[in-house]
């Protein structure tokens, strides 16, 4: 997917795109374009990219390129696809559910879905809220297990 | 008669008119004819109008056109037309045409009919000494083939431009002769075959038509391959066949082919000359011609008389030079062009589709008048301007691509466009806001940053409402949005609420631009304010002290309210109801949510303390009254009934009198206020009666 959605994998690339990306959800998708699971995504992705483009930027971020490691370690990413949203350089928490508010793990049902959250997430920041509620039923949020060190 | 109104050559004039010898001899004496004189005269007048050799004058365009002059008169014998530039002919033929003249009685065409004699190469317009002049020099440039060394020299004072000037002149004047002579084709033939001329318009090709067919009756013997498309070549058959014209005499035969054969020598004339200017046209307007092409850029010079002129005109009237006015009588003009005049014959024109035709005739007519400015002052002699010709291309082909394909729209931002603002039920001022007033709320605000919320749930609400609101009493209202007030503060509770509480109504718009500035606005809580009794606290005396008002309303109501408040801080959804809706909204159906229970008790006491007054009521009366006397037998019983109940309600309670479905009225006391309150919400109460 790297010829339709923009794929950084350089840390200064990731950097300038969260600085400049200025009154707009930033989505940031960590993962490989190998996996299945992360393709699908990113179809998704690719599809709505044009529909919430006047208040949301999509961005790919290609988890094997060594400046990303970085970022991996900071956010803790481990379940590929994640996602991690920002707005104004903030990073934006969502609870859906699940134990992890601070990223998105797995990939989305619909288009409809994933525009959603960004919805969401944009009404959000634009109150001043930095952590919002997950707008989908329990039934279409990917579930995953969280693996703690030694538990 | 010489002077009639002057007509156009091919206007006709009904009139008859005669001259008679004394005029004509009286003509006799001027030598000089003048232009635009005409002349008629008999048939056995030995007229002498030979102007004196050397009276020559220059034919201008307008001279020619007074020259022509034709003058019919109905009687056939005398039909006599005359020319009277015919005569500037005359050189050495003079007793030839006078000869002529005479012999003409069936009046002809006098002119035309000398024309059979004359030089070959004169016409009765033009000046045959200009005309073969510079037919010559036309030839001998045609022979000396193009001269195309660059000169420094001014345009104008070329010969050869002066010759190309004179070509154009020229060629303006072998067309109105040719329509001349079409004329008088067309009246001749008319005898034989009427039909025609409607059917085959072109003039040169009506000669050749005429010329082929002759004195022929039957069509089939006439091939007319080759003259005409064959469609017109059929209707020609068909209509000669049932046509109601009879053979000519010999002599106007012979006439009319003479004048069939001036015509085609005009048009071949003709054709040389523009041929020759079209030659010289890529040295004299490189650019217009590489615009328009040679053949139209001869035209539209000729037409306007010389390049420097051809540079002042404007391009809307370029865009109509040589545009002809041919609309035959009864014919619909749906179809015709709209005044395209020698662009039409441009490339440029006959390749474009015609739905974009006349912008591109507009396009060529303005591109083409900058050509001709340019090449007027000499400007740009490689014909650099021929990248014009690429442009003028490419903006046509422009405007055939079909539009862009459209892509879906991104999604607007969300909240960023206001949404409408809630139609509000009821007079502004009036009913609806006072309604809030006794209801129970003596202010209320409502928080700016919740109602977005609220308006969904208040929708919600609405919908219902209306739909009860016929059962409704008239406290409720059916406003999704509780008017705003945007002022005062109530803790000490003034005198004058009960009077309707004047709100602005805060609409949706402002709110969400509240909202969205949530930074800038302060947070405006809503509450439910304490109403106050509308009397004094002591004046309900000797029956409720005023320290039982103290407790009661000081204390227990107003814990309620305040309770009330506390619980809609925390909750969003709850917030710009009135009273009544909130009490709907949290009865929830039956399932009452927490702050049910105070909005209630808040509710019932404003009932309460406005149930009464100082010293008392009278009986009710009316619809009231009688109701209760037929469900109490009598007001005192009903009295009795009541305080029976309230003494003998468990624990506190509340006793109301209700009216349930407009038919009974009864006495219930309840210990759960919820449910009762809810109740009596949605049935009449006694002010419906009142």
């Amino acid at each position: 997917m790297e010829y339709l959605l923009p794929t950084l994998s350089e840390k200064r690339e990731v950097d300038s795109l969260i600085r400049d990306t200025i009154d707009k959800v930033l989505v940031l998708r960590f993962g490989r374009s190998s996996d299945a699971v992360c393709l699908q995504f990113d179809d998704v992705l690719y599809k709505s990219a044009r529909d919430v483009s006047r208040f949301a930027t999509v961005a790919l971020v290609d988890v094997d390129s060594e400046e990303i490691q970085v970022y991996v370690k900071y956010f803790d990413i481990t379940f590929m696809p994640s996602t991690v949203f920002f707005f104004n350089a903030h990073h934006m928490k969502m609870d859906s559910g699940s134990a992890d508010h601070t990223k998105w793990v797995g990939t989305f049902q619909r288009k409809q879905d994933f525009i959603d959250v960004v919805e969401a997430i944009y009404r959000g920041a634009m109150k001043g809220k930095l952590i919002v509620s997950c707008p989908l039923p329990p039934e279409r949020i990917p579930k995953f297990q969280l693996l703690y060190k030694d538990v | 008669m010489s002077s009639g109104p002057i007509l156009a050559g091919w206007e006709r004039k009904p009139k008859k008119t005669k001259i008679t010898d004394s005029q004509v001899g009286k003509r006799d004496s001027s030598s000089i004819l003048k232009h635009g004189q005409h002349i008629q005269f008999k048939n056995d007048s030995a007229v002498s109008f030979l102007p004196a050799p050397g009276d020559f004058r220059l034919a201008t365009l307008n001279d020619s056109f007074l020259a022509d002059l034709d003058e019919l008169s109905d009687n056939e014998d005398d039909l006599r037309l005359v020319h009277c530039s015919f005569f500037q002919e005359f050189k050495e033929a003079d007793n030839d045409n006078a000869e002529h003249m005479e012999e003409d009685i069936d009046g002809d065409l006098a002119d035309i009919e000398a024309l059979n004699y004359d030089d070959l190469d004169s016409v009765s317009k033009l000046q045959k000494l200009s005309y073969t002049d510079i037919m010559q020099k036309v030839e001998d440039a045609l022979e000396k083939g193009s001269d195309n060394s660059s000169h420094g020299i001014v345009l104008e004072d070329d010969p050869e431009y002066q010759l190309i000037v004179d070509c154009n002149a020229l060629s303006v004047d072998i067309e109105n002769e040719i329509v001349i002579i079409h004329n008088f084709i067309r009246d001749k033939y008319r005898l034989k075959f009427p039909e025609l001329e409607s059917l085959v318009h072109h003039p040169i090709d009506y000669a050749r038509v005429v010329k082929k067919i002759g004195n022929e009756v039957d069509l089939t013997l006439v091939d007319l391959e080759g003259l005409l498309p064959s469609a017109i070549i059929m209707v020609v058959s068909v209509t000669a066949s049932t046509t109601s014209g009879k053979p000519l005499p010999e002599d106007v035969l012979q006439k009319t082919v003479d004048a069939c054969d001036r015509a085609l020598a005009l048009d071949s004339a003709k054709k040389k000359v523009l041929d020759f200017v079209e030659s010289r046209m890529g040295y004299i307007a490189p650019n217009l011609s590489a615009i328009v092409g040679s053949a139209v850029a001869a035209k539209l010079m000729g037409t306007a008389g010389g390049l420097s002129s051809l540079a002042k005109m404007p391009a809307c009237n370029v865009q109509l030079l040589g545009a002809k006015r041919k609309n035959l009588a009864g014919f619909s003009t749906a179809t015709s062009q709209f005044r395209v005049g020698y662009l039409e014959q441009t490339e440029i024109f006959q390749s474009t589709p015609p739905s974009l035709r006349m912008r591109a005739c507009r396009l060529l007519a303005a591109k083409s008048t900058l050509a001709a400015r340019v090449d007027s002052t000499r400007g740009d002699p490689t014909g650099k301007l021929e990248e014009l010709f690429a442009e003028i291309h490419k903006k046509i082909e422009k405007w055939q691509e079909p539009p862009p394909a459209k892509q879906p729209k991104p999604l607007p931002v969300p909240d960023s466009e206001p949404k409408r603002r809630e139609v509000v039920e009821g007079d502004g001022l009036g009913e609806g806001y006072g309604m809030l007033g006794q209801a129970g709320n003596g202010k209320l605000r409502v928080s700016v940053g919740q109602s977005r919320l609220a308006a969904k749930v208040a929708k919600k609400f609405k919908e219902r409402s209306f739909g009860s609101s016929g059962a409704t009493s008239g406290l409720t209202s059916s406003l999704a949005f509780t008017p705003v007030q945007v002022l005062a503060s109530t803790s000490p509770p003034s005198k004058t609420l009960k009077s309707s509480v004047r709100v602005r109504n805060l609409g949706w718009g402002e709110r969400r631009d509240n909202m969205r500035n949530n930074r800038r606005v302060s947070k405006v809580v809503a509450y439910y304010g304490l109403k106050n009794p509308p009397y004094r606290l002591d004046a309900l005396e000797p029956y409720m002290s005023q320290r039982t008002l103290e407790v009661h309303w000081g204390a227990h109501h107003r814990g309620y309210v305040e309770a009330l408040n506390k619980q809609l801080a925390k909750n969003d959804i709850l917030y710009g109801c009135t009273m009544d809706e909130l009490i709907r909204v949290t009865y929830n159906n039956g399932n009452p949510l927490p702050e049910f229970n105070n909005a209630a008790q808040v509710w019932n006491h404003d009932f309460f303390w406005e149930s009464m007054q100082p010293g008392g009521g009278e009986m009710p009366t009316l619809g009231i009254l009688q109701q209760i006397e037929k469900d109490f037998a009598s007001f005192a019983n009903f009295k009795e009934k009541f305080i029976e109940a309230a003494l003998t309600s468990f624990g506190s309670g509340w006793v109301w009198l209700v009216c349930k479905s407009s038919i009974v009225v009864e006495v219930i006391w309840a210990d759960s206020v919820t449910e009762f309150c809810f109740e009596l919400i949605n049935s009449k109460t006694e002010k419906d009666f009142a």
